[in-house]
């Protein structure tokens, strides 16, 4: 879907990127995660052309964006920034609709769309449409910042650090909502963050990038199981603890794959779900299973004999 | 107080005339300047660079001293309404300008950069939130620059524009605080009257319709009364007759009505009293914008011809003004009798108690004599400079004070001789003493009507009814005729129509 070649980027003397090589695949959550600085930023703005790659192509949909039309190529995707960023001065429902009116669709059809796509992010009230943006809390602001985002169906989103300003609830409840809209529409969202556990939790496949160049591109397990360099592991060090126990869970236990269950990080996640026909449904990097609780107690019993 | 709402009861019409020729002037600038600056600011802000560029020029034109600015203009587009407009619109383009640019270069970048992100036209982020984010910041420059405009506004009367200033000028010309405070209380009013408007225009959508609907109606309606005078005036027989600032010489203009309409009954004569200075009538009259204006041949030879030397007969003076102004390609009527040059004073009681009749008697008491003078007076080589070498005149002490304080101080006893011009009003109202010039140093200053050449003679009509005024209207008549106008408040048209029936110069 998007696909970066040989792309660099310098500002007089200073280097931003160095030689980025990456290819997004078509209806994958992509985190790209690095510490602040590390040009993470950046890559995400080639995709709609606020950045402009010193060297090198940016093509989406196998065309490069530099020879796209600038106003049907930032159309065709959603773009959710740090910051809600709704405009203070119209509805919720203007806001979210503010695209559609650009491709002069129609107010009953806006009017419409709207009600649906605040449905979609879970603002089902009615009166959320024709209130302001001041008027809701961060986190709702932020839901419809999401919603803004897929007004045009469009089949790529971009998310800049979307979630990085709001709390630790607000941000895993964010988390699950993007991860279920990303599960039920198969857009390709390209997810730019710093935190790790963010990347862990919501990646298909996650990029690391420092200092401008790209470190290692794998799935979670494959970064915390085979991290490619000492930055890799220095990075995700103080995830590993905690993952490391599920992957020796999974190790020990076996268990058979699933079709759907609510997304865990640590054992003690799994302990609180709730049993049903003697097994617990659970799902660790967009893979589903199915543990029979008696494995599970024979596991801790063996754990706690070590 | 009691002459201020004498003043008001008086001059009602003229009063609520030269209100709405205010408010339309300011409001006609007001909006020339929005239609040039808001869009100016929403095309530059994303240029920066020559957005800052354009916010440099318009607080350049803002340090230009209005008065020059005006001086500036005429020149290029004479007198009247066009300067004023221009001089107005000039200065309000930099509170405009700047609070536009500012309100929209100031918006969250996070909004900016979604609004760009998300592929929004210039035009639609412009209409969906830059401009209503920027709303606040454009409405109160507006508001600055209304209330800007409408006190500079009082500056339009010094070049002919009309308006509230008039009676500033007026009020400072004739010494009448009454006429002050009534120019400067209602343009104030007026300024906050506006603003007060325009802040409640700006608070809601729905007001912001009345307001323009209601603008809309205003402009129209100014719009219609401009045509409809343009019409007039271009009428080919129609004859513009301007003055200076002050009850003389619109006496003196309703005069030359009378006259020109007793023997042309249908000529229409279009009145312009108040209307300026001297350069700014002369130049009007260069530029056909009036006809006639009375002029003094002191002021023709020291103001125009910038002589060094002014002959001492008034003849004589009257002849090198002829002469100077025949080669602009001027018509100089003959001079009526009065001279409203400069004159010493003292009361009464002063000249009965010294003897004092004349200048030269003045000398034996000087040491004892206290002055107030013009400050202009006591430093001109024309004025107490030139006074000490031709009578070898020294006062004891000279005090220089506003040409509006000295008579008062002269009857209050603080001072015992002030300057003044022969026909002032006050020397009427007070029974004061002129010592009488007897070594001929004051310059001559004798009025007469003043026009292009061409004009006199494609209207020998009008030629021949002004010069029945050559040698007419002495100095103590004129005295009487301003004594009624600006003292006793009667109007000057009745003053005037009175002098000429009375001296049979006309028989209706």
């Amino acid at each position: 879907m998007i696909e970066y070649c040989t792309v660099g980027m310098r500002y007089g003397d200073h280097q931003i990127l160095t030689d980025i090589n990456l290819k997004i695949r078509a209806h994958e959550l992509f985190v790209l995660v690095g510490p602040s600085g590390s040009g993470k930023t950046t890559l995400i703005r080639m995709v709609n052309r606020l950045t402009v790659p010193t060297s090198g192509q940016v093509k989406v949909a196998g065309q490069d964006v530099a020879a796209s039309d600038l106003a049907k190529l930032r159309l065709s995707m959603g773009y959710v920034l740090q910051t809600a960023s709704l405009f203070p001065n119209l509805t919720i429902a203007d806001n979210v609709t503010i695209q559609l009116e650009q491709q002069g669709c129609s107010k009953a059809e806006r009017k419409r769309k709207a009600r649906q796509l605040l449905a979609a992010v879970g603002l089902k009230e009615k009166d959320y449409l024709t209130r302001y943006p001041a008027a809701l809390s961060g986190g709702q602001q932020q839901r419809v910042a999401i919603a803004r985002a897929l007004a045009t169906n469009p089949q790529l989103i971009l998310m800049d650090e979307s979630f990085s300003a709001l709390d630790p609830v607000l941000r895993r409840q964010m988390q699950d909502l993007l991860l279920s809209l990303h599960a039920k529409h198969g857009m390709t969202v390209l997810f730019v963050t710093h935190d790790m556990q963010e990347a862990l939790r919501l990646g298909d496949r996650i990029g690391v990038i420092n200092a401008g160049r790209l470190q290692q591109v794998g799935t979670p397990q494959e970064i915390i199981e085979h991290p490619a360099n000492a930055f890799v592991r220095d990075f995700f060090a103080s995830a590993r603890p905690r993952y490391g126990t599920l992957t020796d869970l999974l190790a020990a236990t076996q268990p058979q794959p699933a079709v759907a269950g609510p997304l865990v990080t640590t054992v003690a996640e799994i302990l609180r779900l709730p049993v049903c026909d003697g097994e617990l449904c659970f799902s660790i990097a967009q893979q589903a299973y199915r543990l029979p609780v008696a494995k599970l107690l024979h596991y801790l019993g063996k754990r706690e004999e070590k | 107080m009691q002459s201020l709402m004498k003043l008001i009861a008086h001059q009602q019409g003229q009063l609520v005339a030269a209100l709405g020729q205010h408010l339309v002037l300011s409001l006609v600038s007001l909006l020339i300047a929005a239609v040039i600056a808001l869009p100016l600011a929403m095309a530059l802000k994303d240029h920066r660079r020559l957005g800052e560029l354009i916010l440099q020029i318009t607080g350049i034109f803002q340090t230009i001293p209005s008065l020059a600015l005006l001086g500036l203009l005429i020149p290029i587009v004479g007198i009247g309404t066009v300067p004023a407009v221009i001089a107005l619109v000039l200065y309000a383009m930099m509170p405009i300008y700047q609070n536009a640019y500012t309100g929209l270069t100031t918006i969250d970048p996070q909004l900016e950069e979604a609004g760009l992100a998300f592929g929004l036209s210039w035009w639609t982020r412009l209409k969906r939130y830059e401009l209503p984010l920027a709303l606040p910041l454009i409405f109160s420059g507006l508001r600055i620059a209304l209330v800007m405009i409408i006190g500079t506004a009082t500056l339009a009367a010094l070049i002919g524009a009309g308006g509230l200033g008039t009676y500033i000028l007026l009020g400072i010309q004739q010494n009448n605080n009454g006429e002050l405070l009534l120019g400067a209380g209602l343009s104030a009013f007026l300024a906050l009257l506006s603003a007060g408007v325009l802040k409640w225009v700006g608070k809601s959508r729905r007001n912001l319709k009345i307001g323009g609907v209601v603008l809309a109606g205003l402009l129209v309606c100014g719009g219609a009364v401009t045509v409809q005078r343009h019409l007039v005036h271009s009428q080919p027989d129609t004859i513009v007759i301007a003055g200076k600032m002050g009850g003389e010489p619109n006496l003196l203009i309703h005069m030359y009505k009378d006259l020109i309409e007793e023997a042309a009954p249908q000529t229409k004569v279009v009145l312009k009293p108040n209307f300026g200075g001297t350069s700014f009538l002369y130049a009007a009259l260069q530029r056909d914008q009036i006809d006639i204006y009375p002029e003094f041949t002191g002021t023709v030879l020291e103001g125009l011809a910038k002589q060094k030397q002014t002959p001492k007969s008034p003849d004589q003076a009257y002849q090198a003004a002829r002469r100077y102004l025949a080669r602009q390609g001027m018509t100089y009527l003959k001079p009526m009798a009065y001279q409203n040059g400069y004159a010493l004073a003292v009361t009464a009681s002063f000249a009965k108690q010294h003897r004092l009749a004349t200048i030269s008697d003045l000398v034996e008491q000087q040491a004892a004599v206290t002055a107030g003078f013009d400050p202009d007076f006591a430093q001109q080589p024309d004025g107490y400079l030139g006074l000490q070498k031709a009578y070898d005149l020294k006062v004891g002490t000279v005090k220089t004070m506003e040409p509006t304080l000295r008579y008062q101080a002269l009857v209050q006893g603080k001072v015992e001789l002030v300057d003044g011009y022969t026909t002032d009003p006050q020397l009427r109202q007070y029974h004061l003493r002129v010592l009488a010039d007897d070594r001929h140093f004051f310059p001559p200053y004798q009025g007469a009507p003043l026009m292009k050449a061409r004009f006199a003679k494609t209207h020998p009509v009008v030629v021949k009814q002004l010069n029945k005024l050559a040698g007419q209207i002495t100095t103590n008549e004129m005295q009487e005729m301003n004594y009624a106008v600006t003292v006793k408040h009667q109007k000057a048209s009745v003053v005037a129509h009175q002098y000429l029936r009375s001296h049979h110069l006309i028989t209706k």
